[in-house]
């Protein structure tokens, strides 16, 4: 996960939250490209014994390769912003640009809500509730990462309603 | 809207914990329960194989045939090696993968779930279809015998073989996508979903040893699957890659089984390497000697595993060239191997050992596992081999090498875990009673194998001449317990998942030291944070 936090403008403070990526899509094309070249060799050379069969079988499974690191790519592109003024909350979650879900609650309505599963068995959940609405954020966050957020929001949320 | 809920589907939507009864395993996409799920299937297979070498055991105890015909004697020595190889070690160890690598490199969950769902959900598939491949005869009366060919599965008998081998082969793809699939999980997780501060070099040597297992399977899984599809061809379709009369050459499948094979056994041992990495640190109090040489030891010896393979064909009439490749290639894997265990060994050097079972299992496996390597060496040489090759003494030695080399390590890793995966400690005086009960029958059943291959035992048959017969008799007895001693070691498990002594998050003392993953940071069941620390602010 990576999380930023900026103060925006004096009183509102803003969360990004993304999952984390340890390798670049850059790396990602490298890695992909040098198991091509490695399985197709081997491929090749069976090709060239006469041993046609292993080349279908090697595509196939470079094909599942590119898909699941492209789908993967796809997916690192979320993103959710969280911005907490004393008025009013805003979230949104994105895909690149494009917004896949915008949310606004009364920062003195709101309530943040961390459910535990009791054997720590399925990760935790953190939701917004106000006037029977209710959204999960920071699922793509580990589970320490979600308590810290929590906690820090939690903190952010009582210092904006002091603050009006 | 009344509720909305904006997540990426790293984790299945459930309102309140996991979806209750059988939906939450089938549709699992948590990398725990498939975790638990695959360690349960390896389970059963383990018993299930087991159940197999019994009845070779049995049948071996006497020269002459006794118990069944000797084509069911064969299937059994074949279905036992595929129920070991493909069912039993492989998904144990995918099983341990999928529990302990995102927590070790503080990942939510693997990077792909719903892939994670199908590779698991492939195996019970494919053990259907093998099992279907046992009773093939007895279903299908009149479509030919039992499979009979040994794992290797050579033609031309198994282009003869009857319609179970149809089944074998459908099985022996089903296995070989679900671990492609499980492979570029592991390798899509581990490359992109590492924690900011858990490096490529900061990792935990489990994980180091799955990087590499998995990008072997990607990369000799496809010549497998070509293989056997060439098999059903020559057998259905009318051609003849490996039928001699029809131009084809069956030497050709031998390469291809082993350019596969040979990796393969690689595959099966360097997860429980791994487990060692992690299990000789912890109980030696020590960091692991040489973390940056056993990472590349097992680089070279995934890559040097790629190009040895026809030291399973000396016997076959290979080029003089070829055979002194294969045979220098070969010896120089042993120097990784010895460097991998040497590194083990000054972990150890003035550690504060304590002896707990994975510990008593991790010098088991350094002490048995080297003697593999000798023997392996011994085998290498290909003027020694022409009078070992295909006898027991070949047995003794992969046996030596896969029992300790994988299984124990296996073991040594359940019981290193038990504690964080169930949250309770297992006994440890059964615990050490089962250690002793497998190492010392596990040497009575196959020391003696040695001696009888060397005085001329054949593998892979139903009856032999009376000469060996005490070695023989000493190897059943040793087997069966063996065999019996798993008892136990299910009875641990049940224990340990029923109640027990609690469980702290950090179980062991040293498991901190070393190569520690983020796994035992981890507490169980997690306390609710008052407001400690901000989150990762740039
Ligand atoms: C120093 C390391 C090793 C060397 C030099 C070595 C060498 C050999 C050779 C030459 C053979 C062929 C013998 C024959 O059929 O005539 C063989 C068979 C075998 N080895 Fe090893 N080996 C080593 C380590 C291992 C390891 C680590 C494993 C597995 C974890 C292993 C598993 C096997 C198996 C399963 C077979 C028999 C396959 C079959 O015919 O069904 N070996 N080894
Ligand atoms: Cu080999």
């Amino acid at each position: 996960m990576t999380m930023t936090d900026s103060t925006s403008s004096h009183a509102c403070r803003t969360f990004e939250v993304r999952p984390n990526r340890s390798l670049s899509p850059t790396g990602m094309l490298i890695f992909f490209l040098v198991v091509t070249v490695l399985s197709l060799v081997v491929a090749l050379r069976f090709l060239l014994l006469g041993v046609w069969l292993v080349l279908p079988f090697t595509l196939l499974e470079l094909l599942v390769l590119g898909v699941s690191l492209y789908l993967f790519e796809r997916h690192s592109r979320y993103s959710e912003t969280l911005r907490i003024c004393p008025d009013d909350i805003l979230f949104i979650a994105r895909r690149g640009v494009k917004i896949l879900q915008e949310c606004r609650f009364q920062t003195h309505w709101v309530s943040i809500v961390l459910q535990l599963d009791q054997q720590s068995w399925y990760p935790s959940r953190l939701l917004l509730q106000s006037h029977g609405k209710s959204i999960e954020i920071g699922a793509c966050l580990t589970d320490e990462d979600r308590k810290a957020f929590a906690a820090t929001i939690q903190a952010t949320l009582e210092e904006c309603r002091r603050m009006s | 809207m009344s509720v909305a809920t904006a997540h990426d589907d790293h984790h299945d939507s459930h309102d309140h914990g996991p979806p209750k009864g059988w939906q939450r395993w089938v549709y699992s996409t948590n990398h725990k329960d498939i975790g638990t799920m695959y360690l349960f299937f390896a389970l059963f297979m383990l018993f299930f194989g087991g159940a197999m070498a019994m009845y070779i055991r049995a049948e071996l105890f006497m020269p002459g045939v006794q118990l069944a015909n000797p084509d069911f004697y064969n299937n059994m020595v074949t279905d036992h090696a595929l129920v070991m190889v493909f069912g039993m070690v492989m998904p144990a160890a995918a099983g341990m993968a999928n529990w302990m690598i995102p927590l070790m490199i503080g990942a939510p969950d693997m990077a792909l779930p719903r892939l994670n769902n199908l590779s698991f959900w492939l195996l019970p598939a494919a053990a259907i279809m093998l099992i279907l491949s046992i009773l093939a005869p007895y279903l299908f009366p009149g479509t030919g015998g039992p499979v009979n060919t040994g794992w290797t599965l050579l033609p031309p008998l198994s282009i003869q073989n009857g319609i179970g081998m149809d089944f074998t082969i459908f099985a022996i793809h089903m296995l070989g996508i679900s671990s492609i699939l499980a492979s570029i999980n592991i390798v899509t997780t581990i490359l992109n979903m590492r924690a900011p501060t858990m490096t490529m070099m900061k990792m935990p040597l489990f994980v180091w040893a799955w990087f590499f297992t998995a990008l072997l399977l990607i990369a000799v899984m496809p010549v497998l699957a070509g293989a056997v599809t060439m098999l059903l061809f020559d057998r259905h379709f009318g051609t003849s890659f490996f039928d001699a009369a029809g131009g084809g050459d069956p030497i050709l499948f031998q390469h291809l089984f082993w350019f596969f094979g040979h990796p393969e056994v690689y595959v099966l041992l360097l997860p429980s390497i791994g487990v060692l990495g992690l299990v000789i640190p912890t109980f030696a109090r020590k960091p692991l000697f040489g973390y940056k040489a056993l990472v590349y030891g097992m680089g070279v010896l995934a890559v040097l595993g790629m190009v040895v393979w026809a030291h399973h064909q000396y016997t076959i009439g290979m080029s003089l060239w070829a055979t002194n490749y294969f045979m220098i290639g070969t010896i120089l894997i042993s120097i990784p191997v010895g460097l991998m265990l040497m590194n083990f060994i000054f972990t150890m050097w003035r550690g504060s050992m304590t002896f707990e079972t994975p510990m008593l299992f991790g010098i088991a496996i350094i002490l048995m596992f080297s003697f593999a390597g000798v023997t392996g060496v011994m085998l290498a040489v290909v003027p020694a081999d022409m009078q070992y090759h295909d006898t027991m003494f070949v047995v003794a030695h992969f046996h030596y090498a896969l029992i300790p080399g994988a299984v124990f390590g296996l073991y040594a890793g359940v019981f290193y875990w038990l504690p964080k995966w169930t949250g309770h400690m297992y006994d440890e005086r059964l615990g050490k009673i089962f250690f002793w009960w497998t190492t010392i029958s596990f040497n009575i059943t196959f020391f003696p194998q040695h001696f009888s291959g060397l005085a001329g035992m054949p593998r892979r048959i139903v009856d032999y001449s009376i000469q060996y017969t005490e070695f023989n008799v000493i190897s059943s007895i040793g087997g069966f317990l063996f065999g019996l001693s798993h008892l136990l070691f299910l009875y641990i498990i049940i224990q340990t998942i029923r109640g027990g002594q609690k469980a702290p998050d950090k179980p062991w003392e040293g498991s901190q030291i070393g190569t520690p993953g983020l796994e035992w940071t981890l507490p169980s069941p997690p306390p609710f944070h008052s407001f400690t620390q901000a989150p990762v602010v740039k």
